[in-house]
């Protein structure tokens, strides 16, 4: 006989999986669309299971302009760069405002976190038009720098709140020890803090990675544009904005592909991260 | 990406503005240098084309002016189409501009006026080929007399009916419909054919699809569609309430897949070639897209029809070439428009390719004599006509426009047809007015 708490465990995970499977089947769609021969993909009705597999679509793609390694080399290249731009700037940023006694510190924090509540389209313009000045348009590491400004107030709430949280103990330990402030935040701050560390980065590669206004913006030749930019152009592929649903399904398939993976290797970290930096 | 592309749009007139401060001084080069279909200094020019366009052709075009000027090859980045106005804007604004640009031609008014486009017309001035060049991209490439560009590329609309459907239907596949209450016949015979055919295709959520192929059914039969201006009156004559009847009437009668009703132009293209459907407006495009899909269809292709019998018109589309303010480049661009209308890459590369040329006066060569079906199509280039307002998106191309509220109203609901039209005619005067 099932007990009460059983059956309820059982609703929830009733409940869980028909969620997840809610929330999976436009990706499934999306991959098996992927794998139908090109006239099935554009079929009209859809079909939901591929009556054959081919993988026409994924041959296109490899091909499409200057070829699918140019844009995921792109995208990969720019989101590495943002990651590293972001943790170069926030660690310490975050370090300096959770320990040093700066005047008004609280404030600017306050004032820094407000850049998240900026609507991003309306920063674009100026800018693009600051970044046309100092030659870093159409540069992956204009880009970078691009997605890192977005990335900033979200990275330095989630580690400043979470050096804050370190124990003042131990770094006077390490004061008394005779560590200076640059020892005290690799050995002292940063073991610790490696789940919001890793947060910060999964953050700013999903950012960099699925971006695609700016990217757009910023790029003016088709051998530097990213995945997201070229996708954009794949679904209006034919005349009159028609769409070759095979080879848009099979973009869709494979940009997914490293932000699963990547969220597979560092979610034991993800969610301790992002509870460390929702308290203070 | 429609939101994207509203977006996009609002902010051309903040993006211009913003331009008009900083954009730079034309181009150092002489405007005195004579064109040729050469390159007159070395190093790469630059292009922008819009996704979604005609891009095999433009792909040819580029190709050919590499093969003949390995010293300056172009190169052609293309822009996702719903974003390209924006970008454009943007460019401009910030000085980044390719050397020349493709543009929807519906577009280009806009953009002239706001003084964004290279002037040109002491560079082409003279120019034996523009007294030939398509009459549609020259009107939209004039603003205030002064020359802005010269065709790129022409998509013209047709009907196109499916001869091995109107053979198994009893209809004669050498006589396709002259008029509209002749189309409509013809379209129930097909229907009657049972199954998964419809006698015709109608694109219900797809505003561009429309006036390409439903604006002419109108222009035929009298109507005027679009606003040009402030106090310009949208939406005049019978034709405009006869061709919405017209339509409502097939839908009703069955003669189109319940399926269209959602098409937003996605899978327009590739609607014809399913062969499950008896005649369709759609574009010169389709000739070669249609023989791809299903290579063992019979089809014609006839002018669009309009109330009476013998009346047709048609959409005279496709892109223009320009020179973006700031181009460095200008003398060399002007060589590559010079390229583009020379005889030998109007036969050798469009009419080679079943394309149409961009001039009248090369539509008779060996690759067309060859294609029946492309002669007929071309026919549509003496009919054809392209809207020039400074609203076309708000109007016309917009999701959100009053041009496919009506329509949709028209096709789709028992709505009352003088309310349906008299409200898009309002809000056509209203747009206009601002413009």
């Amino acid at each position: 006989m099932t007990t009460a708490p059983a059956r309820t465990g059982y609703l929830i995970a009733a409940a869980c999986l028909t969620i997840a499977t809610v929330m999976l089947l436009p990706l499934a769609y999306s991959m098996l669309a992927s794998i139908k021969p090109t006239a099935e993909a554009a079929a009209t009705p859809p079909t939901y299971l591929p009556h054959g597999v081919s993988l026409d679509s994924y041959r296109r793609l490899w091909d499409y302009q200057e070829g699918l390694l140019t844009y995921l080399g792109n995208s990969f290249g720019t989101a590495v760069l943002t990651i590293v731009l972001t943790l170069l700037l926030t660690v310490p940023a975050a370090y300096g405002l959770a320990r040093f006694p700066i005047p008004a510190r609280e404030p600017i924090f306050v004032v820094l976190l407000l850049a998240l509540i900026v609507p991003y389209q309306a920063l674009l313009t100026p800018m693009f038009l600051m970044f046309a000045k100092i030659g870093l348009t159409n540069s992956l590491l204009g880009l970078a720098v691009l997605h890192t400004t977005i990335q900033l107030p979200f990275s330095l709430y989630i580690l400043r709140n979470t050096f804050a949280a370190v124990p003042r103990e131990i770094e006077e330990a390490a004061v008394m020890d005779g560590a200076g402030s640059l020892q005290i935040l690799r050995r002292v701050f940063l073991p610790p803090t490696v789940p919001a560390v890793v947060t910060v980065t999964l953050f700013a590669f999903i950012t960099s990675w699925n971006e695609f206004l700016g990217a757009l913006v910023m790029m003016s030749s088709s051998a530097k544009f990213t995945l997201p930019v070229i996708l954009a152009t794949a679904r209006t592929e034919t005349s009159l904005g028609g769409t070759d649903w095979g080879m848009l399904q099979a973009g869709v398939t494979i940009s997914i592909i490293p932000c699963v993976l990547v969220y597979l290797l560092l979610q034991r970290y993800y969610m301790a991260g992002l509870m460390s930096g929702a308290v203070k | 990406m429609r939101i994207r592309q509203r977006v996009a749009l609002l902010t051309v007139a903040v993006l211009l503005g913003a331009a008009g401060c900083s954009q730079e001084a034309e181009a150092p080069e002489s405007t005195a240098v004579a064109a040729t279909t050469g390159c007159a200094s070395s190093g790469e020019l630059t292009m922008w084309e819009r996704s979604g366009g005609n891009k095999d052709m433009v792909d040819m075009l580029v190709a050919a002016w590499n093969a003949k000027n390995p010293d300056c090859k172009v190169a052609l980045t293309y822009i996702p189409h719903t974003e390209m106005v924006g970008k454009i804007a943007q460019g401009i604004a910030s000085g980044q501009v390719p050397d020349l640009m493709g543009m929807d031609l519906i577009y280009a008014p806009q953009f002239e006026k706001a003084g964004q486009l290279v002037d040109l017309t002491d560079r082409l001035t003279g120019w034996p080929e523009l007294t030939t060049a398509s009459k549609g991209h020259m009107t939209v490439a004039t603003f205030e007399d002064r020359l802005y560009g010269v065709p790129l590329y022409a998509d013209v609309s047709a009907l196109f009916y499916n001869k091995d459907l109107f053979t198994k239907a009893g209809l004669d596949p050498a006589k396709p419909p002259t008029s509209l209450p002749e189309l409509r016949a013809y379209a129930d015979k097909i229907t009657a054919l049972g199954g998964d055919v419809k006698g015709y295709y109608l694109p219900g959520n797809c505003a561009g699809c429309n006036i390409f192929t439903v604006g002419p059914l109108m222009w035929a039969s009298g109507a005027k569609i679009e606003a040009a201006g402030p106090g310009d009156e949208p939406l005049v004559g019978d034709g405009v309430k006869q061709v919405l009847q017209f339509e409502r009437d097939m839908v009703k009668a069955g003669n189109v897949h319940d399926g269209d009703r959602t098409e937003n132009g996605e899978t327009f293209h590739l609607q014809f070639g399913s062969g499950k459907v008896g005649m369709m407006g759609t574009g010169n495009f389709n000739i070669t897209l249609a023989r791809q899909q299903n290579p063992s269809m019979q089809f014609g292709i006839t002018l669009l029809p309009g109330m009476t019998p013998n009346s047709s018109a048609s959409f005279i589309g496709g892109d223009l070439v320009v020179v973006p303010k700031g181009s460095k480049r200008v003398n060399d661009a002007v060589n590559f428009m010079k390229f583009l209308l020379s005889d030998d890459v109007q036969v050798e590369v469009y009419a080679k390719a079943l394309n149409l040329t961009t001039r009248a006066d090369m539509v008779d060569n060996k690759y067309f004599k060859e294609e029946p079906l492309v002669q007929d199509v071309a026919k549509a280039l003496t009919v054809g006509r392209t809207p020039y307002t400074l609203t076309f998106f708000e109007q016309i191309n917009s999701p959100q426009g009053p041009w496919l509220k009506m329509l949709q109203r028209a096709y789709y609901t028992d709505d009352n047809l003088d309310t349906v039209i008299a409200d898009a005619k309002k809000e056509m005067s209203d747009i206009a007015a601002k413009s």
